[in-house]
């Protein structure tokens, strides 16, 4: 049977963790290589790099980081961030990540979506989606949920998985940062509307909104970050919970 | 040594990593020469069944694959690569694979979401899966995972020929044990 996943993000600007980890006996905490490494050993079943570093120019850090992630670490690696053209795709996929996650590019230019599922394969193709919800619908925001993409949630979605993507990793904006739980409506949405898997994200701030989002949508995945960054709870703790409320999920074998 | 095959498909460095981690040599290579030399072989890969045979057979690596085959050497097959060990693909067409496992490979018939994409259970534990298509379910299949009602043969082997459509080398611990043991087998 197919386990539900749980993928902690990590915000990176130029080769370093943003937001504060909290884990006392971990020597750097910004080193997200540690970092990852230390949510590999608490069974998280995958790892996404967002890169917000703001110069284009400062990019090379991030090429490091992630051959050095990909040689550590023995779980899929999803980089996002930044991503214009298919040769960025090439260049992240050579420096060892197992998927790439495009977002405002994808918007601006469709085809691209076209374009590296048919060079790359569309297992490493992750489209990821901004979503609001805005005089009744829910839109797409671009640039960092900054901007309205003038596009319809559920039809972008669904227009995605029909370019080439293998998986979309739906934030909602609303959530984002608030810790009041997944978006319960915008996630079952798109999971009505796309048949390949979806990852949840913005608006984790418990164990249980981790426990609802898998109870009452058919996503696939949820990403979280502050929980576990701050150290409120474990990919562990969550797993157990899961498993007690009859989630499928992997957990740890000694 | 072991020789993992550099055919311009994909997840190359994660299989080298691994073999790093478990401290086995191992060298990226398409060279017929050094394939001769080697008793084990990895066939890696991520994306199309007809791209992987075209590439094998425009780097002219086939011969040499069915020569270390009859003389015995260790084939391992990740993902596609265990895929292309079968007689033929429907992935961008109609396509013969090297054949050295009887079935062929087709897009899994179900109405779950494609890709099979996460954490699926094997006997020795969870394996992690991304694929659409998935090799025919024969006698040669001694490890299979269920998804969306169907079998998904995840470990096949016959007589020196292996391999695993799900990625040992993203599988933490579990996988790790796979590869090892196959390394050690060598």
């Amino acid at each position: 049977m197919l386990k539900k996943r749980i993928i902690p993000c990590l915000d990176i600007a130029n080769g370093k963790v943003v937001k504060g980890i909290n884990f006392i006996d971990l020597v750097d905490v910004g080193d997200a290589v540690e970092v990852a490494k230390r949510y590999e050993q608490q069974c998280a079943d995958e790892v996404v790099f967002l890169d917000i570093t703001a110069t284009y120019e400062n990019r090379d850090t991030i090429y490091d980081l992630i051959k050095r992630a990909a040689s550590e670490l023995s779980i899929p690696l999803t980089v996002g961030g930044g991503i214009r053209a298919v040769d960025d795709f090439r260049k992240i996929l050579s420096c060892g990540a197992d998927k790439v996650a495009i977002n405002s590019s994808a918007v601006a230019n469709p085809n691209l979506i076209r374009e590296v599922s048919e060079e790359f394969g569309r297992q490493c193709v992750n489209v990821a989606i901004d979503g609001k919800l805005l005089d009744g619908g829910y839109k797409v925001f671009v640039k960092g949920g900054r901007e309205n993409a003038g596009l319809d949630l559920v039809e972008w979605a669904k227009k995605c998985e029909d370019l080439g993507a293998g998986e979309i990793l739906l934030t909602s904006m609303d959530g984002d940062g608030t810790q009041n739980g997944y978006d319960i409506a915008m996630i079952n949405a798109v999971c009505d509307r796309v048949n390949i898997p979806v990852i949840a994200s913005g608006g984790c701030g418990s164990i249980d909104d981790i426990i609802d989002v898998f109870k009452n949508t058919n996503c696939d995945a949820a990403l979280v970050a502050s929980l576990f960054h701050y150290g409120m709870a474990t990919v562990n703790d969550v797993k157990i919970q899961m498993e007690r409320s009859g989630i499928s999920c992997r957990i740890l074998t000694v | 040594m072991i020789a993992v095959i550099d055919y311009n498909v994909g997840n190359v460095s994660s299989v080298l990593n691994m073999c790093r981690r478990l401290d086995v040599a191992a060298a990226l290579t398409r060279d017929p020469d050094k394939i001769k030399k080697v008793n084990g072989i990895i066939l890696p890969g991520v994306g199309s069944f007809h791209v992987a045979m075209r590439n094998l057979t425009e780097f002219g690596l086939i011969g040499v694959l069915n020569e270390s085959k009859t003389k015995g050497a260790k084939i391992m097959g990740i993902c596609l690569g265990m895929q292309i060990l079968f007689e033929k693909g429907f992935e961008g067409g109609e396509t013969a694979g090297l054949g050295y496992l009887k079935g062929n490979v087709d897009l899994i018939k179900t109405t779950d979401k494609l890709p099979h994409m996460g954490w699926n259970n094997i006997s020795t534990g969870d394996v992690y899966f991304v694929h659409s298509y998935m090799a025919e379910y024969t006698d040669d299949c001694i490890e299979f995972a269920e998804y969306g009602g169907v079998k998904i043969p995840a470990i096949v082997q016959k007589d020196n020929v292996m391999g695993c459509q799900f990625h040992p080398e993203k599988s933490g611990k579990v996988g790790e044990e796979i590869l090892s043991k196959w390394m050690a087998s060598l």
